[in-house]
């Protein structure tokens, strides 16, 4: 346990000194104003949340993948290639494991669902490969037919790909709270028949949202022409997703078995109802956070 | 049996809270916003903000709107920026939120928008005027934060202290969190 806790602390450490020094000097640009210096002196803090500081370092990790397309795009070389696709790997984990991507959804439908290890390695799968080819299409489509949608617009699509999601998933734990022989049914570990037909409706409603990190990456690749590149980083990415949401469904079914370990069936009706309704509860969000985004906007 | 059951609802539903938390969307868009505090013999004049787009939604927005890829925001390039972007922003708020005196003001329309390119860093950096004409008193507080309630765009404030213009205004309290807020008291000189 220490040992795990000590590597972890070691690879946040590296990863932030890597980050290190990427910013910018945005003081050296032209056209701004000259500072005034006031005579007290202000306090300049750290008083953000973890959420805060989490989204800093990932803005941080955005610098680095740029720095790098860019040296990419000026001068191809085998290194930058490499780096790219390890840094978008680490950084696809780190992501991951940040806020979004469905983690609640999947440990939620884990821990009320009956399933099998093969579910596990469905959804882990579906979900980051529905999740990034949807943004890759997205980002084609942008450069290509649909390039007259542009600016905020872009933005605002996915917000509405947000509130469908949040439909699908509404709609799916509707199905799942009425159909209450269908969720219990047990479902044996051997069986893998149709395991990636029958995961396919869940893997779509979480996975519909096109990944906004993979369809920045791929636009910004696209627009220094090097389309390849953003989609070896994409891939990397995804790969590092999979990993992740497997974690999660392993996480989950685990603490599933630990929780009903003495057969308690009134403890395992329980558990099926909060996570079914954990998913109602999410579906509902994600309606309520892209219409809210949304409503300025169309109203 | 009984205190087992709890244990395990209590973990449970702990486990759960805890992944509520990946219910707030992460960013994917990332703003250095800078501001600069105007004053005159009448009071705050308003504030100038300036934010500058990280690398990679910068490269989008000038491959749309930079149409004849000189690195440079013509007039008309501008004004299709403006509305396709900027305008879309200011209606639902620009992100922005002021308090005078803790008292949550309707946001101002934002005036003098520009746009320019840093052609080094290729980084898109936009500017606008919030007016507000806010007269002298014996201490007036201000408040002003920039953030995304959709966490879609993160907001940054780089700068170290107030930045501030004119004369005649005296600063008696001030503070910058670097997370999207600053706050000062403020007084006729």
């Amino acid at each position: 346990m220490k040992f795990k806790i000590l590597f972890l602390l070691l690879f946040t450490s590296i990863f932030s000194v890597l980050l290190m020094g990427q910013t910018p000097n945005f003081d050296d640009i032209e056209d701004v104003p000259s500072t005034i210096e006031s005579e007290d002196t202000t306090t300049s803090n750290n008083e953000g949340t973890l959420l805060d500081k989490f989204n800093l370092i990932q803005s941080k990790g955005f610098l680095v993948i740029d720095k790098q397309l860019k040296s990419l795009r000026d001068n191809f070389k085998p290194l930058p290639l490499l780096l790219i696709i390890l840094f978008s790997f680490i950084y696809g984990i780190f992501h991951t494991l940040g806020p979004g991507h469905g983690k609640l959804i999947i440990f939620s439908y884990f821990v009320s669902e009956n399933t099998n290890n093969w579910d596990r390695v469905a959804l882990s799968i579906l979900i980051p490969i529905i999740h990034s080819s949807g943004a890759i299409l997205l980002a084609l489509l942008l450069k290509g037919i649909l390039s007259f949608i542009t600016g905020f617009t872009v933005i605002a699509i996915q917000y509405a790909f947000t509130i469908l999601s949040g439909l699908l998933i509404v709609g799916i734990s509707l199905y799942l709270i009425f159909h209450k022989e269908g969720s219990t049914k047990t479902i044996k570990a051997s069986n893998h028949k149709n395991m990636f037909l029958r995961n396919l409706p869940i893997a779509m409603s979480v996975g519909i949202v096109p990944c906004p990190l993979s369809l920045t990456i791929m636009s910004t690749s696209l627009i220094y022409g090097i389309a390849w590149v953003g989609f070896s980083a994409v891939a990397a990415i995804t790969i590092a997703m999979t990993g992740v949401l497997y974690f999660i469904a392993i996480m989950a079914s685990k603490s599933k078995t630990e929780l009903v370990k003495k057969n308690n069936k009134t403890l395992s009706e329980i558990i099926h109802r909060v996570g079914e309704f954990a998913l109602l509860f999410v579906g509902i969000l994600f309606m309520y956070n892209g219409g809210k985004a949304l409503w300025p906007i169309i109203f | 049996m009984a205190n087992n059951f709890l244990k395990r609802s209590i973990f449970l539903i702990a486990f759960i809270s805890i992944g509520t938390l990946s219910l707030f969307a992460h960013p994917h868009v990332t703003v250095q916003a800078y501001s600069y505090n105007y004053f005159n013999k009448d009071g705050l004049q308003g504030i100038y903000m300036q934010w500058e787009f990280d690398p990679m939604f910068s490269s989008q927005l000038i491959y749309n709107y930079d149409t004849d890829n000189n690195m440079i925001f013509s007039k008309s390039e501008t004004a299709d920026l403006k509305s396709k972007y900027f305008d879309m922003l200011v209606e639902g708020g620009y992100y922005t939120e002021i308090q005078i005196d803790s008292k949550k003001m309707k946001n101002p329309l934002p005036v003098s928008f520009k746009a320019t390119i840093d052609k080094e860093d290729e980084i898109l950096i936009m500017s606008f005027f919030v007016p507000l004409s806010i007269p002298y008193s014996s201490s007036t507080s201000m408040y002003y934060s920039v953030s995304d309630s959709t966490s879609y765009t993160s907001f940054f404030i780089p700068q170290k202290d107030l930045r501030l213009k004119g004369s005649d205004y005296k600063i008696l309290k001030k503070h910058i969190n670097q997370f999207g807020e600053i706050s000062y008291t403020f007084t006729k000189q």
